[in-house]
C-alpha cells in the first residue's frame, strides 16, 4: 500500500442511512490508507459506496445518513471525533474538494474573483486587495486566459471547462494536504476533460497533494492514479497499483468491468456484459454481494461473505478464488506486456 | 457503403437556426444550431454522430423528428418529403421513426404504469383493443422484460430497466429507423454494455436504421458503420468506422481521439496526450472560414477566409478541411489560447 507517511488511514467505516425502506448499508467497512503526493483513484458504479465514503470522510454526511463505526485519521488526528468547528477549518485550510458540476461549487451570483479571493481572505488572512491579487494569479495558475477580465465576470459566463478549472484554483488557493475529487470530469467533453486532469496532476505534482479521485470510470482512472480502489455494493472488493488492477484483476468483477468497456482500439465484437443489477444494500450480506451475477461462484460465495485479503504486495481482493501470491514470485501478466 | 442498401432517411443541407430575441421581443442575432447537414441512412444501418456540448447534435435528432422546426433543407424519411408535413403525414413520420432519449424519465409519466405507457403508444398506433395486451407482452419481451413488468411504475426499475422501457415504447408503432440520443450515457457501465448489445440485437432482429447520438466515441465504435463528427453545427467529417478510427483525416477528429482516456495505463503513458486549447466559439457568432481554425495546428490564410466543403476523400470518406492529413497534431505543442 502506501509505505511513507500516510496522509490520510480509513479504518473500517462504516455508513448507513436509515430510511422507510430499511437501512441502507452504504459502506461497510470501508478500509485504506492514503500517502503524502499520492493520486488514489475509486472506481464504482452507482450505489457501490464511492462518493458516500468520500463525504464521510471530509465529515459531509446529511442526516439521516452517518458514520456507524470505524476511525478516519487525517494525518493522525481522527475526523469523526472532532469538534464542529475544527473540522470547519480543518476543511477548508487542509482539504480541498471538487466535485461533478462546477455550478454547484460556485455561487451563480458573485463574481469569480469574489469566490476565489473570500477563499484567501478567510483561510489565509489576506486582505481584499491581496486577495484580489493573488486570485489573478491562482487564474492564471488553472490557465484561464485573461485571468484580469475572468475576475469580474460571472459563472455562466465561462465554459464547463472553465468554471472546472476555477473550482481547481478555489481548492488549491489554501495550499490542502489533500483534494478529494468526485467524478470531477464527468460533466465535461473529452477535450475540456483532457486539459482538466492533466492540469489537476500538474499542480499536485508540484505541492505534493494527495488527492482522492473518484469516479465511474475506469479509463479516467488509468488515466490519473497510481493506486485504485475498486468498490461494489459499499465495499471494497480489489485494491493495488493501477497497472497491477488494470493488467491482471483478481476480482471476477473488476474483471468483468474492464471486459465490458467499449474500445478504441482492437477488434469490435459482442460486449461481454454484466448479467443482473447491484444488490439490494438494504439487506445483511448472505455472502459475496457479487455472487449472483459471478461467472466463476461457487457455493462457498453464496453462503461466507470474503474478506478484504492481501494477495500479494499492495493487493488486496475480497473474492475467495483470489489467492494470495508468495511474495517470491512476480507477477508474470505485468511483465509480458 | 450504404449505396446498395435500400434508403430510409436522407437529410439534406439542414439547417436549425434559432433566432436571439432581445429587448420588446427583437431579434438581435442568430444562433446557428446546425448549418447545413447532409447525412443519409441505409435500412439496418447505423449512424453514429459524435460531437461535443453544443455541436448541434441534439438538436439535429430533434430537428428531424420535426419537434423543432428546421429552417432550410430538406428531410425524406422512407421516400416521403416530411420536411413540413403536417397532420396525418407527420402521424406517419411518427410510425416509421421514433426517438430513443437520455434519460427515460423523460418520457416515461411517473405516474402511468409500464404496461399502460405502451399501450398509450399502440393507441397513436391504431392497435385494436384486443389486440393490445398480447402486443404488450410482446414488446416488453422483445427488449428483455419479463410480463409482470407491466404492471410496475417506472420509479421500481433500475436505470437500465428504463431505458429498455424507453426501448420498448420507441418500437411499439412499429418504426424502421430510431433516433437515439446518449441513450447510453446515464446508465452505469455495468449496464451500459447490456443496452448496447440490445440495440445491436434489435437491429439484427428487427432491421432497425439507428441514428445514434453520442459524446463517447468509444461507445459509437462499438455501435456503428459510419460515423459523423459534428463541430459547431457542422459535419467535419464522415466515414466508414474502421477508417474513421483507424486513418481520421480532419484535425478536430484527431484530437477528440487523442482527448479520450484509455482503460489501460500503458496504452495511456504510450500515446501522446493531444491537448485541444481554447473554447468552441459561440455558435451564434462563428468565426470566418473553417469553424474550427481558431484551435487548428495547421491553419492558414485560407482557412480563415473560405468555408471548407466536405469533400470526398475516399470512397465514404468525407472531410471539411482544406488540408486534409494525418497526424497533424504530432508535433504536440500547444496552439490557440486557453
Amino acid at each position: 500500500m502506501c509505505a511513507i507517511e500516510p496522509v490520510l488511514q480509513v479504518q473500517g467505516v462504516s455508513i448507513e442511512i436509515p430510511t422507510r425502506h430499511g437501512t441502507v448499508h452504504a459502506a461497510r467497512d470501508v478500509d485504506f490508507a492514503l500517502g503524502r503526493g499520492e493520486r488514489l483513484g475509486i472506481v464504482g458504479e452507482s450505489g457501490s459506496g464511492k462518493t458516500i465514503t468520500a463525504l464521510g470522510i471530509m465529515r459531509l454526511l446529511l442526516p439521516p445518513a452517518h458514520v456507524t463505526s470505524g476511525r478516519i485519521l487525517f494525518e493522525g488526528r481522527d475526523v469523526t471525533t472532532m469538534h464542529p468547528k475544527d473540522v470547519n477549518r480543518w476543511r477548508g485550510n487542509e482539504v480541498g474538494m471538487i466535485f461533478q458540476d462546477p455550478l454547484t461549487s460556485l455561487n451563480p451570483f458573485l463574481r469569480i474573483g469574489i469566490q476565489v479571493a473570500e477563499v484567501l481572505e478567510i483561510h489565509r488572512g489576506l486582505s481584499r486587495a491581496q486577495a484580489m491579487a493573488e486570485a489573478e494569479q491562482l487564474l492564471r495558475r488553472v490557465q484561464i486566459s485573461d485571468a484580469r477580465r475572468r475576475l469580474s465576470e460571472y459563472p455562466h459566463q465561462l465554459s464547463g471547462g472553465m468554471r472546472q478549472r476555477v473550482v481547481i484554483a478555489i481548492a488549491m488557493a489554501t495550499r490542502p494536504k489533500m483534494i478529494i475529487a468526485d467524478e470531477p470530469t464527468t460533466a465535461l467533453d473529452v477535450t475540456a476533460q483532457a486539459n482538466v486532469l492533466d492540469l489537476l496532476r500538474d499542480l499536485t505534482e508540484a505541492e505534493r497533494t494527495s488527492v482522492v479521485l473518484i469516479t465511474h470510470d475506469l479509463s479516467v482512472i488509468a488515466d490519473f492514479c497510481e493506486r485504485v480502489l475498486v468498490m461494489y455494493a459499499g465495499r471494497i472488493v480489489e485494491e493495488g497499483s493501477v497497472d497491477e488492477v488494470i493488467s491482471e484483476p483478481r476480482h471476477p468483477y473488476t474483471q468483468a468491468l474492464l471486459n465490458s468497456i467499449p474500445r478504441l482500439q482492437g477488434a469490435v465484437g459482442r460486449l461481454p456484459s454484466i448479467p443482473g443489477a447491484p444488490p439490494d444494500l438494504t439487506r445483511e450480506l448472505q455472502g459475496c454481494p457479487f455472487a449472483p451475477r459471478c461467472p466463476v461462484a461457487y457455493d462457498r460465495c453464496r453462503t461466507e461473505v470474503p474478506e478484504l485479503l492481501e494477495i500479494g504486495p499492495g493487493r488486496r481482493a475480497a473474492c475467495h478464488l483470489a489467492q494470495p501470491i508468495p511474495s517470491n514470485i512476480t507477477l508474470e501478466g505485468d511483465l509480458a506486456e | 457503403m450504404s449505396v446498395a442498401r435500400e434508403q430510409v432517411l436522407e437529410v439534406r443541407d439542414l439547417k436549425v437556426h434559432f433566432p436571439i430575441r432581445g429587448s420588446f421581443g427583437r431579434t438581435t442575432g442568430i444562433v446557428r444550431a446546425v448549418d447545413g447537414v447532409s447525412i443519409e441512412l441505409g435500412r439496418g444501418e447505423t449512424l453514429g454522430i459524435a460531437g461535443e456540448s453544443g455541436c448541434g447534435k441534439s438538436t439535429l435528432a430533434r430537428a428531424m423528428l420535426r419537434i423543432v422546426e428546421p429552417t432550410a433543407g430538406r428531410i425524406v424519411v422512407g421516400g416521403e418529403d416530411v420536411t413540413a408535413a403536417r397532420g396525418p403525414a407527420l402521424r406517419h413520420l411518427l410510425k416509421v421513426m421514433q426517438m430513443v432519449f437520455q434519460d427515460p424519465n423523460d418520457s416515461l409519466n411517473p405516474r402511468v404504469k409500464v404496461g399502460a405507457a405502451i399501450e398509450e403508444a399502440l393507441i397513436v398506433a391504431h392497435v385494436a383493443p384486443q389486440d393490445r395486451p398480447h402486443r404488450v407482452q410482446e414488446i416488453l419481451r422483445t427488449v428483455g422484460l419479463p410480463y409482470a413488468f407491466a404492471r410496475r411504475y417506472p420509479h421500481e426499475l433500475s436505470g437500465g430497466q428504463r431505458q429498455r422501457v424507453g426501448i420498448a415504447r420507441a418500437l411499439a408503432v412499429g418504426p424502421q429507423l430510431l433516433v437515439c440520443d446518449e441513450p447510453v450515457s446515464a446508465l452505469d457501465v455495468s449496464v451500459r454494455a447490456q443496452i448496447i448489445n440490445l440495440f445491436q440485437d434489435l437491429q439484427d432482429q428487427l432491421g432497425l436504421g439507428y441514428v445514434f447520438i453520442s459524446h463517447d466515441l468509444a461507445v459509437l465504435r462499438q455501435m456503428s458503420h459510419r460515423v459523423a463528427v459534428m463541430y459547431l453545427g457542422r459535419v467535419v467529417e464522415q466515414a466508414p468506422n474502421q477508417v474513421l478510427y483507424a486513418q481520421p483525416l480532419h484535425p478536430y477528429t484527431q484530437a477528440l481521439l487523442g482527448s479520450v482516456p484509455l482503460p489501460s495505463p500503458k496504452a495511456n503513458r504510450a500515446r501522446q496526450r493531444i491537448h485541444l486549447v481554447g473554447e468552441v466559439p459561440s455558435p451564434s457568432s462563428p468565426p470566418p472560414g473553417c469553424p474550427f481554425h481558431p484551435r487548428c495546428p495547421i491553419a492558414q490564410d485560407v482557412c480563415r477566409n473560405e468555408v471548407p466543403p466536405l469533400r470526398v476523400i475516399a470512397s465514404g470518406h468525407h472531410v471539411a478541411c482544406h488540408f486534409a492529413q494525418a497526424n497533424v497534431w504530432a508535433g504536440g505543442e500547444r496552439v490557440g489560447q486557453a
